[in-house]
């Protein structure tokens, strides 16, 4: 049995003893006190009529006096006998009505569902802690691409706007504290179908520790964390966390693509984030000196990759001392939203002015004042609140560090497949001009829409259809797979971008290619195109078509279809 | 000292004196056997059993068991007292008074059940 119930037994004690005491008394005065029959002869109830007369009248359906018109004595008790049971009825209805509307009994009613959910959860899924602005919008994506999750968050107010958000599948959510073991156990830490853990709690701390009940129970099992701070970075690195996302460290780098290599930046920016830059942006000049605002935690990130590249930096601080740092040429002392402090650090002669200040309007105003005083400024801003996100937006920022945004959109390239991490990696190491053809190609492929990316495993259960024609040792090619399934002349909108096969990666493979069983292929392209791949591997009829061009299954819908696709 | 339990105890043994009390007596003579008696057990039983509500030991679940099977003895009991005054032609009859015995019989097993594994308890916590 569950609390649940033991509490409301529990709860239940008095109101029912004092139901019975009542009834007891009132059954027991009304077998003493003597009455008169029909006949004025004395008469003693038995306990079967008190009782019967006790049953209607406590429950106030009163069907007269029986077996015989009262005497005056008992009627005086039955007098007693009403109030008091109403009384008694009133009080046991009154404990119930509290029991259901008590805070602790809702509470374990609801945590009761959600474990009841968690439990009977088939599909695999990820444990989400923490649903803030962050969360929110991983779990927004996560469900619209068919993951399943679960929630955690400590805050009422953001479970309710769970509640609200109309996500396209029903997630389990507990308002509870994720760093309690127990809370994570019922949330299915232990579920053989839970897959991974995403800890986005605001405190570093309960992060760590939501990390390593995941690690200690199963190792292998991923596990992705936020963190705001270098020490909590290392603490969670020390027991294999599989990724630890520091916002300002993950903006440093990307920066840093941008400067260095454009077109490998921009690759990583279009399969990372769904509004991506146009290519012209790699264009701009970026390297020469630049300005860094506030020397906090984002500027410290900064000022490490610029050294690396041997490139010249300014800091503006308020408080250098404070920061650790000396005072010397490259150092201005100041907040830098005013223009004296901005010529000092030598505004006039600078690439690009960086905003890295915790203060939204302080940021705003020193890219404002920056952008008079040197209009060809590269302008990067740090946001620190997402209600200000129409206002940066506004100010024409070229790069824009959005702390949410940066960490919900690498969950979501963690999470969508694990291969195209292992694609970002190998793209590290190609030459800008590799990576220049692949930005064209990809250009002419989506435009301006979102570029996706996905991934086929050719095994029996993701490509049934793939699978069995290759083992009856029929040969397909990549570029079959890319062709339409209702018209094979037209090919859909994505390419390959990596094919790993025994453990060795080839990137960008060619069309012609022909698959083995056991391949595993990213793609990337619009999203439709993701969803007609994916029911063409796994239906044979469909595939037949786009191999050889055999009609199988005639329907005269595809028929019909072809000839709308044809013309 | 537990109130709870001082008051728990309180209402097994009276449970199980006064169905004693019922029980002892010629079994076919009605004039052995108080109607009362077998009132206040049935009353007392009942309160005993609500007592035991919302126990999660295991003690406490078994003792639950215990005292539900002695309501439901002295309930029965009890119906079929009113029957036979009210109901049936015959009236109380040395049959319907010994099945009501016997019945209050198997009541008393119950509540003895239940005072034994109260005294084991009580002796456990001592040690």
């Amino acid at each position: 049995m569950n609390y649940v119930a033991f509490l409301i037994l529990r709860r239940l004690r008095a109101p029912l003893i004092a139901l019975i005491v009542i009834y007891s008394v009132l059954i027991l005065g009304y077998v003493l006190i003597p009455g008169e029959d029909a006949d004025g002869n004395e008469y003693r109830m038995s306990f079967f009529h008190a009782f019967y007369f006790v049953s209607f009248m406590g429950s106030t359906i009163g069907f007269g006096e029986l077996p015989y018109a009262f005497t005056a004595s008992q009627r005086f008790w039955t007098i007693i006998a009403i109030y008091s049971s109403v009384i008694a009825w009133i009080y046991s209805i009154g404990a119930v009505v509290a029991i259901l509307r008590d805070e602790s009994f809702l509470r374990l009613l609801q945590r009761g569902r959600f474990r009841y959910r968690v439990t009977s959860e088939k599909e695999p899924f990820y444990i989400v802690c923490g649903y803030g602005l962050t969360g929110s919008s991983v779990v927004e994506k996560m469900t619209k691409r068919g993951m399943r999750c679960v929630v955690i968050d400590m805050d009422h107010a953001r479970i309710e706007a769970l509640e609200l958000d109309s996500l396209p599948f029903d997630v389990p959510n507990l308002c509870a504290d994720a760093s309690d073991p127990d809370i994570l156990n019922d949330a299915g830490i232990e579920h053989k179908k839970c897959i991974g853990v995403v800890c986005l709690t605001n405190d570093d701390h309960a992060n760590l520790s939501i990390a390593i009940t995941s690690k200690l129970l199963k190792p292998k099992r991923m596990v992705v964390s936020r963190v705001a701070t270098q020490d909590y970075a290392k603490n969670l690195a020390s027991f294999g966390t599989d990724h630890i996302l520091d916002p300002f460290e993950i903006f440093a780098d990307y920066l840093n693509g941008a400067i260095h290599q454009p077109y490998q930046h921009l690759i990583y920016d279009w399969l990372i984030s769904p509004e991506h830059k146009a290519v012209s942006s790699a264009y701009t000049k970026k390297q020469g000196m630049w300005v860094i605002c506030g020397y906090g935690r984002f500027g410290k990130a900064l000022k490490k990759r610029f050294d690396q590249q041997d490139m010249s930096t300014v800091i503006i601080e308020p408080k250098p001392e404070l920061r650790g740092l000396e005072t010397t040429v490259n150092v201005v002392k100041g907040l830098g939203t005013e223009a004296d402090t901005l010529l000092e650090a030598h505004i006039t002669k600078a690439v690009g002015v960086i905003a890295g200040t915790a203060d939204d309007a302080n940021n705003l105003s020193i890219v404002m004042t920056a952008k008079e005083l040197n209009p060809d400024l590269i302008m990067v801003a740090r946001q620190n609140h997402r209600l200000n996100r129409s206002v940066f937006g506004a100010a024409g920022i070229d790069m824009l560090m959005d702390p949410s945004k940066i960490i919900s959109n690498h969950i979501l390239a963690l999470l969508k497949t694990p291969l195209l991490i292992e694609f970002l990696d190998r793209l590290a190491v190609e030459k800008e001009e590799w990576s220049k053809e692949l930005i064209e190609c990809l250009e002419a492929l989506v435009g301006k829409n979102e570029l996706d990316s996905w991934s086929l495993d050719l095994d029996k259960e993701s490509a049934p259809a793939v699978y069995e024609e290759l083992r009856q040792g029929k040969e397909i090619t990549l570029q079959d797979l890319m062709k339409h399934p209702h018209e094979r002349r037209k090919s859909l909108d994505c390419m390959p971008l990596l094919l790993k096969r025994d453990n060795t990666l080839m990137m960008t493979p060619a069309g012609e290619m022909s698959l083995r069983i056991g391949d595993e292929v990213l793609m990337c392209g619009l999203s439709r195109a993701a969803s007609w791949m994916l029911w063409l591997v796994a239906n044979e009829n469909a595939l037949r078509y786009v191999v050889s061009g055999e009609e199988g299954g005639g329907y005269v819908w595809k028929h019909w279809v072809r000839q709308y696709l044809g013309k | 000292m537990n109130t709870e339990k001082v008051v728990f105890a309180f209402f097994i043994v009276l449970a199980l004196t006064l169905n004693f009390g019922f029980f002892l007596g010629e079994m076919t003579n009605p004039e052995h056997h108080n109607v009362y008696e077998l009132f206040f057990a049935t009353a007392v039983s009942l309160i005993a059993t609500v007592m035991k509500f919302g126990d999660r030991t295991h003690m406490g679940a078994i003792l639950l068991a215990t005292s539900l099977v002695a309501d439901l003895q002295l309930i029965i009991a009890a119906v079929i007292w009113g029957w036979a005054v009210h109901v049936s032609d015959v009236g109380m009859d040395g049959a319907a008074i010994a099945s009501i015995v016997s019945l209050s019989g198997g009541a008393l097993l119950a509540n003895l059940l239940s005072a034994v594994l109260l005294s084991i308890e009580t002796v456990m916590i001592r040690r």
